[in-house]
């Protein structure tokens, strides 16, 4: 029995909330590694060590359907290491050809760590796994199953061929180590990593299912409103590549598609973002395109439109879902500690309602969960002073 | 008394919201901000310093420690009006530089400012202090006294 396509975006919708589980500042990573999936492209993670990048990555892979080949390059990393070693029993025939058996070429999902310091024999070899995905090398051709490579990196390669070879990751995003707001978090977080075992998965048919949709999926009604963004952002200065510019379709419509849409529209143009390549640029992006940002939407990759847009309604939905979850977690009345706790955590997503919406322009789903936090906030006291 | 905002200047919601740098409460709302505060043990006290006059009470801190009150209005800062102190969640239709510099000709205390559009005060608040318990209740026993 084939899966649905509501079926597939709504399983595909629950693992990566579990997979999201547990790490900090990293849920629009977990969530752009599932869209370049869905895409059919790669992305790109440019951050400082130690950032979580590769739990972020292998996570999702679990999620969507289990697989992730990792590696850390060097600038002495063999093309062995990476694609897999000459098979010596053929050699022996005269015939060069690579063990593939566990190495990337037969990965679905491939991180590589240090990405820009791979050695010309070995970046070579990826752009052509990376853009057709066949695998080249000797007398070895293959078609490989990859759905998506996440390349990581300190910095932006500034040498021009390197430049190049980083254009073919058309998802870029930049994280930094956790705010200090968040380390609670994120000591909880990696208390509970050991868990992950529990949480749900969907499977590569899923994702096969969305990416049909996606690749179907009518951009006609939302063309006219990507050409208008991508002249805004020409105008401020933004100048994506032609071949960007056409591959950000692919984009918007593995969007539109988990969020379990067929039609692409405005709501998903938030993907734009992640499509300029620098830091800096999408910085200004999200600036000269607030006012159609502000109509993003997504279900199910909440965390990577809010990153993109801080749009008012991608804002609400995750204000929403964070404070339901806390309403849920009510402690029991006998735990007065625990209760003081839950009241703070509950007036801390007041505060950021009311920081973030003015009365008359809160969204309709965030202003049921207020008055439900106002209730809960008036039947608690404030602990009680010293 | 303190200096009103010029009434032409009306107020919009923002898309995007300034990060919140203080919180104000203007009536009773005050009054419960104030309990709200005073019901925190001594050590979080010292997260916040404040100002308080007649009716009105405001709080700066850390974003993630201040408190929330039903009716509170946060303040942020906005670059383009640096003297200010402006809701988070509204935007003047006017240039925010030009309201800064008109707003601090008009204030007789020092800066910076938090504009408060709804009741149209203008509270000074560089010269808040850190927040004492005595003094807070003793401004609440005032206010509550006061018809």
């Amino acid at each position: 029995m084939s899966l649905s396509f509501q079926a597939a975006a709504s399983s595909v919708r629950e693992a990566l909330t579990d997979a999201g589980q547990g790490l900090v500042e990293r849920e629009a990573m977990v969530e752009l590694v599932a869209l370049c999936a869905v895409a059919g492209e790669h992305l790109l993670v440019i951050g400082p060590p130690g950032t979580a990048k590769s739990e972020a990555v292998r996570r999702t892979a679990r999620a969507l359907g289990g697989g992730c080949f990792e590696y850390l390059l060097g600038r002495f990393t063999e093309p062995s290491e990476i694609f897999g070693p000459v098979d010596l029993r053929k050699l022996r025939e005269g015939v060069v050809e690579t063990e593939t058996a566990g190495m990337l070429p037969e990965a679905e999902v491939a991180f590589l760590d240090e990405v820009f310091l791979g050695s010309t024999a070995i970046l070579n070899t990826l752009l052509g796994l990376l853009n057709e995905r066949v695998f080249r090398r000797g007398h070895t051709r293959m078609h490989c199953p990859l759905r998506v490579c996440v390349g990581a990196s300190n910095a932006l390669p500034e040498d021009e061929a390197l430049a190049a070879f980083a254009d073919r990751f058309l998802a870029r995003t930049f994280v930094e180590s956790v705010p200090d707001t968040r380390l609670e978090d994120l000591l909880a977080g990696g208390a509970s990593l050991a868990r992950f075992a529990e949480a749900r998965t969907a499977s590569w048919e899923a994702v096969d299912v969305l990416a049909r949709a996606a690749r179907e999926a009518d951009l006609g009604p939302v063309r006219p409103h990507l050409a208008h963004a991508l002249r805004t952002l020409r105008a401020a200065g933004i100048g994506l590549s032609d071949r960007r510019m056409v591959k950000a379709q692919r984009l918007v419509s593995a969007a539109a598609a988990l969020a379990g849409r067929t039609t692409p529209s405005v709501a998903d143009l938030w993907t734009l973002i992640y499509v300029v390549p620098s830091k800096e640029g999408q910085a200004l992006a999200r600036d000269v395109l607030r006012e159609l940002l502000a109509h993003s939407e997504n279900s199910a990759l909440a965390a990577a439109a809010l990153e993109a847009s801080a749009g008012p309604l991608a804002r609400a939905q995750r204000i929403a879902q964070s404070g339901r979850s806390v309403l849920a977690g009510r402690p029991p009345d006998a735990d007065s500690e625990a209760l003081a706790s839950w009241r703070l955590k509950l007036e801390g997503v007041a505060r950021e309602m009311d920081a973030g919406f003015a009365p008359e322009s809160l969204p309709e789903d965030l202003q049921t969960v207020r008055e439900e936090l106002r209730a809960a906030l008036a039947q608690v006291a404030p602990a009680a002073a010293a | 008394m303190e200096p009103r905002i010029q009434q032409p200047v009306e107020w919009s919601p923002r898309a995007l919201p300034l990060q919140a740098l203080a919180v104000a409460g203007v009536g009773p709302v005050a009054l419960a901000l104030a309990r709200r505060v005073l019901a925190v043990e001594d050590t979080a006290l010292a997260r916040w310093s404040g100002v308080a006059g007649p009716g009105v009470l405001v709080l700066l801190g850390d974003t993630e420690s201040l408190p929330w009150v039903d009716g509170a209005v946060y303040l942020g800062r906005d670059a383009a009006a640096p003297s200010l102190l402006l809701p988070c969640t509204l935007a003047p239709d006017v240039s925010p530089a030009l309201l800064d510099r008109a707003l601090v000709a008009r204030a007789r205390a020092g800066t910076p400012l938090a504009v408060l559009p709804r009741s149209g005060q203008l509270v000074p608040v560089g010269a808040a202090r850190p927040v004492s318990r005595e003094t807070l209740g003793a401004w609440l026993a005032k206010q509550e006294a006061t018809p």
